[in-house]
């Protein structure tokens, strides 16, 4: 085996699709396997008592899904939602949960070779979901981790309340 | 040998096996009553006869070796060569126990470990005719076991021939007698590796069988030899076990089928007999059994799981549906949603039928844990069921099964007395227990009573103040009802001591919340030294709830119908503050009044209406009234969890999708008192806060 190929190799098997979706003028980016779909936004009902980042839950034919506020959980200004606001439902722990966002753009191929890590911006709460950001042509890309936007402390308290 | 436990033939095994073992459990305290029972003294011994079949095929060397030696004690048991006393009684037990541990491993594809020595070692003792000298200084024969007259000797037992229906008692003893010389019963499997668990086992002289061997006899008696003809005597000298083996052939001889008896017998004695061959002689026996209960069908619970959820769906479609119906005129489509609303009602009556079991299936397991309790504390407690056969959904079966082990727990470690104090008080010795299962039209009535010392409203109110749970002015105003009541506060516990017996004070608290999860309810009354009876009533199902729909914040919720008394339209406007609580009078009694609008939404003030909609829901024997903006009216509804990380939220039971594809949330009124009565929502201030954004 060539050393060429090797490495084509390498980069056909470390490079994932994301679904690019925007939140206050930046793009993030999800692994597209964890997307199970992309829905307009529907009637949210909240849900009392519960911390400000879960806007409640929706009927997902039939089942019920919780639904999280994309902007308020980085850490991000509040925004109405628009014609191009959607909910993206994802797969956590085989239960699906959907997240608010401003718009969804496209599935793109990022290497991870090309993913840098996170630059340093101190201790900024949102800074735990971010796996690396990827830069290119079109702007910088935020990679995020839906894990860990759904493990940290806060989430296990709402758990076990 | 590792153990996949996705095998077909397995999970034949787990499911029959489990059955079994659950029967075993049952008829073993039952024996412990009446240990002269023929009848399940065999039923035991074929239950451990099976069991030992099915994990002899499958190779399941440690379950062998211990069911095979129960085996053999129940059959010197039924011979009436042995009797029934309690380290007897206990090493059974523990047999059980060890089985049921080595079941769970096979579950989950572990592997078994072997019996533990001790056990074998005993089982061993006690596999000799006669009466077990018992090791334990604490194995005392219980009365039962003293007062019993068993025949002792093979002669007498021989005398009541044929009346266990598969094989005569003088040709057991023949077949016992042969083995009697070697109790200890060696290992099945010379090759096998389960000389380990077998260390008590004294070295095989030359006129011994092994046990494999003796299973092929048994089997080939029980299975092929049909109904072997009634021996009428027996010559004193089988006791020995010279003699015992030329006996069986002439014994035999007028059997149906003479030449299959007599020849293992040989083979027998050579001790050449392939190892195997018991697990192939088992199939005619395994099938014998099987042809009763051809009538049923197995269905896994995933599944029926699904077709409840279907169902569920189809009760939506329906809600969805006769909405629509109000809004068409045509007569043609009303009628057809008219007859499909009726079909979908009988569907589903239907599918929950086949989701219910029989409360047997809880009720089961407390003989035994009345027993081993009992003989723990050093009570004697008679367990008392009834209604055992009341039907109940699976689900609520087996979450009622923790808060019930708790609830006869603590009748008997708390209420029952010791026999001492009980004889002093006038009472029989005996303590008596009484679980009870009954229908009462959509619910089920569960009741737990003993005839104990019961409780005393005034120290329970003493406690409850002196550890600060209540004010003493509450306290003294309270009802004995109500001072009842105060044993499921949270850290609320009578006993002095904590025993391991009934936990530290937070079990009662755990039941109550466990029960009121189920949508039941749990009422207590007691009168100080007749006993405590506990009431707790549960709905027949868990997937389907009838509830009352109002508007809160311009969104349906959902108020379970079981927890609702009334719904009433009061003038808001005329309401006092009592402690800081807002109430109304509501023919002469004060109501307390919750806005649970002012829970929904914090930020949005919610006005004392002049004309407002109370909806008076009941926890426990309180009432209260909710305050809520609308009312829809009275709907099906089905309980879907709500989303990830919801799951806990307090107040809210889960959620719905409403007839129109909304969603509506169920509240838990128990849980949503609790909340709400922390917040102070229905306080002075929380409606000056309204009055002052009105201004």
């Amino acid at each position: 085996m060539t050393a060429s190929q090797k490495a084509s190799d390498a980069v056909a098997s470390d490079s994932s699709s994301y679904v690019t979706f925007s939140l206050a003028e930046e793009t993030y980016a999800i692994d597209v396997l964890q997307v199970q779909e992309v829905l307009r936004v529907t009637e949210i009902a909240p849900v009392p008592g519960v911390p400000d980042y879960i806007l409640g839950i929706i009927n997902l034919r039939g089942d019920v899904v919780t639904v999280i506020d994309g902007r308020r959980r980085m850490g991000l200004p509040n925004h109405d939602t628009t014609d191009q606001s959607r909910i993206v439902i994802i797969d956590v722990e085989n239960q699906n949960v959907g997240i608010l966002v401003d718009s969804v753009a496209e599935v793109v191929q990022i290497a991870s070779k090309d993913i840098d890590p996170t630059p340093a911006v101190g201790s900024d709460q949102s800074s735990r979901f971010i796996l690396g950001v990827h830069s290119s042509a079109n702007g910088l890309t935020i990679l995020i981790s839906l894990e860990k936007l759904l493990s940290d402390e806060e989430w296990e308290l709402v758990r076990s309340m | 040998m590792a153990i996949d436990p996705n095998d077909e033939i397995l999970q034949d095994f787990l499911v029959e096996a489990g059955e079994l073992l659950e029967g075993l459990n049952e008829q073993l305290i039952d024996l412990e009553q009446e240990p002269e029972n023929r009848d399940l003294l065999n039923a035991v011994f074929r239950s451990f006869h099976t069991i030992k079949g099915g994990a002899g095929f499958l190779n399941l060397e440690p379950m062998v070796v211990i069911c095979h030696r129960a085996e053999d004690i129940f059959n010197l048991l039924r011979n009436g060569e042995k009797r029934i006393d309690a380290f007897l009684m206990d090493s059974i037990l523990r047999v059980l126990d060890v089985l049921n541990v080595m079941f769970n491993d096979i579950k989950s594809g572990q592997d078994l470990e072997s019996a533990p020595a001790a056990l074998v070692a005993d089982l061993d003792k006690l596999a000799v005719p006669g009466d077990s000298s018992p090791p334990a200084p604490d194995s005392a024969p219980t009365p039962e076991a003293a007062s019993e007259p068993a025949p002792a000797d093979a002669s007498t037992a021989a005398a009541a021939p044929g009346a266990n229906g598969e094989i005569t008692e003088a040709e057991y003893d023949h077949l016992l007698s042969a083995i009697s010389g070697e109790p200890g019963a060696q290992a099945p499997s010379p090759g096998g590796g389960d000389t380990a668990s077998a260390p008590a086992a004294p070295a095989a002289d030359g006129d011994t069988i092994t046990d494999d061997e003796f299973e092929a006899l048994l089997d080939q008696l029980h299975g092929e030899g049909g109904r072997p003809k009634p021996v009428a005597e027996l010559p004193p000298s089988t006791a020995t076990a010279e003699p015992a083996k030329p006996a069986p052939a002439p014994k035999s001889a007028p059997a149906p089928k003479p030449a299959a008896a007599p020849e293992p017998k040989p083979a027998a004695a050579e001790k050449s007999a392939p190892v195997k061959d018991a697990t192939a002689t088992k199939a005619p026996a395994r099938n014998t059994q099987n042809a009763q209960v051809e009538t049923s069908v197995r269905v896994d619970t995933h599944r029926l799981d699904e077709i409840m959820n279907l169902v569920g769906e189809l009760v939506l479609v329906r809600n969805r549906l006769s909405m629509l119906r109000s809004q068409m005129a045509d007569d043609e489509v009303s009628k057809a949603i008219g007859s499909l609303a009726l079909v979908t009602a009988d569907l589903q009556t239907a599918v929950m039928k086949t989701r219910m079991q029989p409360v047997k299936k809880v009720f089961g397991r407390f003989p035994r844990v009345v027993r081993d309790l009992a003989r723990n504390l050093g009570k004697e407690i008679d367990l008392e069921t009834f209604g055992e056969d009341t039907d109940l959904d699976k689900n609520l079966v087996e979450a009622l099964a923790d808060p019930l082990v708790h609830l006869v727990r603590n009748a008997v470690d708390h209420g029952v007395e010791t026999p001492e104090q009980r004889e002093a008080a006038g009472k029989p010795r005996k303590g008596r227990v009484v679980l009870g299962a009954a229908q009462e039209g959509d619910h089920i009535a569960l009741i737990i009573e003993d005839d104990g010392r019961g409780m005393d409203p005034s120290a329970l109110r003493e406690k409850a103040v002196s550890k600060g749970l209540l004010d003493s002015m509450v306290a003294e105003r309270m009802s004995d009802r109500d001072a009842f009541n105060l044993i499921f506060m949270a850290g609320f516990s009578t006993k002095e001591e904590i025993s391991d017996v009934s936990g530290r004070g937070v079990g009662m608290d755990v039941v109550k919340t466990r029960i009121a999860q189920l949508n039941g309810t749990v009422e207590i009354d007691s009168e100080l030294g007749r006993g405590t009876s506990l009431q707790v009533r549960l709905p027949l199902t868990l997937a389907i709830l009838p509830a009352l729909m109002v508007i809160l914040d311009g969104r349906r919720f959902a108020i379970p119908l079981a927890s609702v008394s009334e719904i009433l339209d009061l003038d808001l406007t005329k309401s006092h503050f009592v402690d800081d609580q807002e109430t109304i009078m509501v023919r002469r009694h004060a109501l307390p009044l919750v806005y649970v609008g002012r829970w929904i939404r914090p930020d949005v003030p919610v006005k004392a209406n002049a004309e407002a909609h109370v909806v008076v829901v009941h926890v426990g024997q309180r009432k209260v009234g909710l305050v809520v903006d609308g009312l829809v009216g009275q709907e099906e509804v089905v309980i879907k969890p709500l989303g990830l990380g919801l799951s806990g939220v307090p107040g809210l039971a889960g959620a719905t999708i409403t007839g129109d594809g909304g969603i509506a949330l169920i509240l838990d009124v128990p849980e949503l008192m609790r909340t709400m009565g922390k917040g102070g929502l229905s306080s002075r201030s929380a409606r000056d806060r309204v009055v002052a954004e009105e201004v």
